[in-house]
């Protein structure tokens, strides 16, 4: 029935690329049992096939027409202009996130760390779980292959769980992430008319990021939620990035379902940080361009992701000027303000990037960089002043709720009152103020292009 | 500790289970009716702040739809707002004139202003603004008819319109459709406290504010330079190079020949007027399909969009006309809009 009502939700895109996803399951379900039986170099033939497989797809259908842009670029370079028919068709949904999962069922088989799915069904239903289809988390096998064999009884605090998450996932899509997302769109769809406010630049930044975060985030908590209603767990997404203390932290918080898979399957094979610093600082520059090409096809998605990596870098080779600069700024004088200034550092850090993840093209996000930091004294546009305050108060209300849950209760729970009567109007409260503030139109999920 | 939100290690019993159903089917009843009252609570709250607001959009919106009684009145979007100089108008016509022009507004807006305009009011003439470009689908026009939703209840003028918020998108040739022909916006509008989203920060503003009514004219006062001209114009080329899927908005079309029929309906005249633009459209689709339009439907076409004597960058303040330019190009209109009246009135 789950397995029914995953291909109900994903047909109602675009149906007949249900057939895509069929391929990839057909394939990656036999080499699994394949790989399982073969012994030697055969085991690896398999897998490389199931990998082509899942990468041949992808390439296809996400990357063909940015390669052939490429290649027309450099011709053109060249002074030949070769005329190469491009895809029309719509990047299907979520490509990237079941290709990714798929891939770590077959790698995982192939390390031995999980048994070949032997029933097609279920395997399909691993590749098409349908909360976390379309934008993740990316699960593993081992994690969720064998809950689908599992009985769920009701459980009235796990199904309570659940839908309190799915409610803190809504109202961080459509009181947040959307309201935000106004804002930012008045300013990077037309930057050129905002030249010299640098301050709207630096606000539509951080809206951006918050944006982006509460967009993204919001749709795992409503995944992880619904999963956890059906019984089923879901590995954890996000954890508060924006409250840690270093970028480094940043990235085991952000999207981590995705770090673990590039960690464990790229990163270490690569040789981590074991074969010495720079052969590591090698490793995670590679590891931050696939994960930018991962997010687009698009030179703006592989820079920004190639910063976050020089970033690391950066880091890597010098804590300690970054330590003594921070003891500079008065970090060792008490923990609240070492905390902040931390925050605030890797905040902004991880903030300056994210112009090329939001910009439309390459020369936009360049005037966008540029404006960041030509120090114009233009004042603060505010555009349609009730979007701004929503967001403002939506904003505040977030960062109530993650200190709450960083460092008073040390859990993910919500800051809701202890007696029942008042849970109730908690959270009828928290439904009328989506209902008042949330934004209902026609807003996508960014991360389902992905 | 509280629990947490992402795990649960609790595994009840068989027995336990059945026990635990019901607790939940009971608490789920009860926040259910929590959710009712306080929407309907909410509504009524919500909806004493939108009727009694004395300043601010939603009063604005409030006195065209209800209160206004001028004898000639400009429909349209900011180019109406901003462009036409009501109180010249009206000296030069001899007439009183409203402007119920509204920011980021489209035809399917103005319809609806006209049927709620023509159930309280009935003016001698109708100025329909229209720029050319508003009659290409555009998910934002559908989103900002939010406006309209606190009128939902009470105002039958404008449920077509506000349907059409829900049906925007949906294939209704698709199979899915045809087996569940819902319109999201309609289940959305159970809610009370839905009609006034994303409302509650200019109410409660609009309490603290007093705003007067006038002419409905708010012009803009700057001047544009020759570099924002160029800007606006590639800006304008890269969206419509950037939109694969323009296409004419059937719903925006049926808008503006509903409007069209409404005011011969009611015996009022009617005249499409396009204001001076930064970039002509003489071949654009749009502009072909309005010209026929206006001969098709013999309504007067007043089109100033490659009137030369308003190419100069002084009568912008950006995409629409500054004060000197909104005065500028009302006095020319007025003389058009005398001759038009004054020959109707010769062939009445």
């Amino acid at each position: 029935m789950l397995l029914a009502a995953s291909c109900v939700f994903y047909m109602f895109f675009i149906p007949s690329y249900i057939l895509i996803l069929f391929f990839t399951i057909i394939i990656d379900y036999f080499a699994g049992i394949w790989i399982e039986n073969a012994k030697g170099k055969n085991r690896k033939l398999y897998l490389i096939i199931s990998i082509i497989a899942n990468i041949g797809v992808l390439a296809v259908f996400k990357y063909y027409n940015f390669f052939v842009g490429n290649i027309e670029g450099l011709a053109a370079v060249m002074g030949w202009y070769p005329d190469i028919p491009l895809l029309t068709m719509v990047l299907p949904i979520g490509l990237s996130f079941h290709t990714f999962q798929a891939m770590s069922y077959t790698i995982e088989v192939y390390r031995g760390n999980q048994k070949s799915e032997k029933n097609i069904l279920l395997y399909a239903l691993y590749v098409m779980f349908y909360p976390q289809l379309v934008a993740g988390p990316i699960e593993r096998p081992q994690n969720l292959l064998h809950q689908f064999r599992e009985e769920h009884l009701f459980d009235y605090t796990r199904i309570v769980a659940g839908l309190k998450l799915m409610l803190w996932g809504l109202f961080k899509k459509v009181v947040i992430a959307d309201r935000c997302g106004a804002y930012v769109s008045n300013v990077f769809d037309n930057p050129y008319q905002h030249e010299g406010q640098t301050i709207t630049f630096w606000v539509a930044l951080f809206f951006f990021a918050w944006q982006l975060y509460c967009d993204f985030s919001g749709y795992s908590d409503m995944a992880i939620g619904a999963a956890q209603v059906m019984g089923i767990k879901l590995m954890t997404n996000f954890k508060r990035p924006y409250l840690s203390k270093s970028i480094g932290e940043i990235w085991q918080r952000w999207h981590i379902s995705l770090t673990s898979w590039f960690m464990d399957y790229v990163f270490r094979p690569l040789g981590g940080y074991r074969k010495g610093r720079d052969r590591g600082a090698v490793n995670l520059l590679i590891v931050y361009f696939l994960s930018g090409l991962w997010h687009g096809a698009a030179w703006t998605f592989v820079i920004c992701f190639f910063i976050f990596g020089a970033q690391l870098v950066f880091r890597l080779y010098f804590k300690k000027q970054i330590n003594w600069l921070f003891d500079l700024l008065g970090s060792k004088r008490n923990k609240r303000w070492n905390n902040i200034l931390h925050t605030a550092v890797a905040f902004i850090m991880i903030c300056i990037p994210f112009a090329f993840f939001r910009a439309h093209n390459l020369p936009d996000a360049l005037f966008i960089m540029k404006s960041l930091f030509s120090f114009g004294t233009g004042a603060l546009s505010i555009g349609n002043s009730s979007t701004f305050i929503y967001a403002i108060i939506g904003i505040v209300i977030l960062y109530t709720v993650e200190i709450y849950q960083e460092y008073y209760s040390k859990s993910d729970a919500l800051p809701e009152p202890k007696s029942t009567p008042l849970k109730f109007v908690f959270y009828s409260s928290i439904i009328i103020y989506i209902l008042l503030t949330g934004v209902f139109d026609a807003s996508q999920f960014i991360y389902f292009q992905f | 500790m509280p629990a947490s939100l992402y795990t649960s290690n609790s595994k009840p019993a068989k027995g336990g289970s059945r026990l635990q159903l019901i607790k939940f089917l009971k608490r789920s009843l009860i926040l259910l009716a929590m959710i009712v009252a306080l929407d309907q609570a909410t509504g009524l709250v919500m909806h004493q702040l939108y009727f009694n607001a004395k300043s601010g959009k939603e009063y604005e919106i409030n006195y065209a739809f209800t209160k206004v009684a001028d004898d000639i009145i400009i429909i349209g979007s900011s180019k109406a707002r901003r462009n036409y100089n009501t109180p010249l108008l009206a000296d030069s016509m001899k007439m009183s004139c409203y402007n119920a022009g509204q920011d980021g507004q489209s035809l399917l807006f103005s319809y609806a202003m006209t049927q709620m305009i023509l159930s309280h009011h009935k003016p001698k003439l109708i100025v329909v603004e229209m720029f050319p470009e508003e009659l290409y689908y555009n998910e934002v026009h559908y989103d900002r008819l939010n406006v309209l939703l606190p009128y939902y209840a009470d105002y039958p003028q404008v449920r077509e319109v506000a349907n059409w918020r829900g049906i925007r998108n949906t294939d209704t040739a698709s199979a899915f459709y045809k087996l569940f022909p819902y319109n999201i916006e309609k289940i959305k509008l159970l809610s009370q406290a839905y009609r006034y989203n994303s409302m509650w920060f200019d109410l409660l503003k609009g309490i603290f504010i007093k705003q007067q009514i006038e002419s409905g004219f708010f012009p803009l006062h700057n001047t544009l330079t020759e570099k924002e001209k160029q800007q606006y114009i590639n800006k304008f080329e890269v969206m419509k190079r950037g939109e694969r899927n323009r296409f004419i908005d059937p719903l925006k079309l049926k808008s503006l020949i509903r409007i069209i029929n409404l005011c011969k309906e009611n015996k009022l005249d009617v005249c499409m007027v396009m204001s001076p633009v930064l970039k002509r459209y003489n071949q654009d689709p749009v502009y072909i399909l309005v010209n026929s339009l206006s001969k098709e439907m013999a309504v007067p076409l007043l089109d100033f969009t490659g009137d030369n004597r308003f190419n100069d960058i002084k009568y912008f303040a950006d995409n629409h006309l500054n004060l000197t330019g909104a005065t500028y190009f009302t006095s020319v209109l007025s003389s058009y809009l005398k001759n038009e009246l004054s020959n109707k009135m010769k062939a009445k």
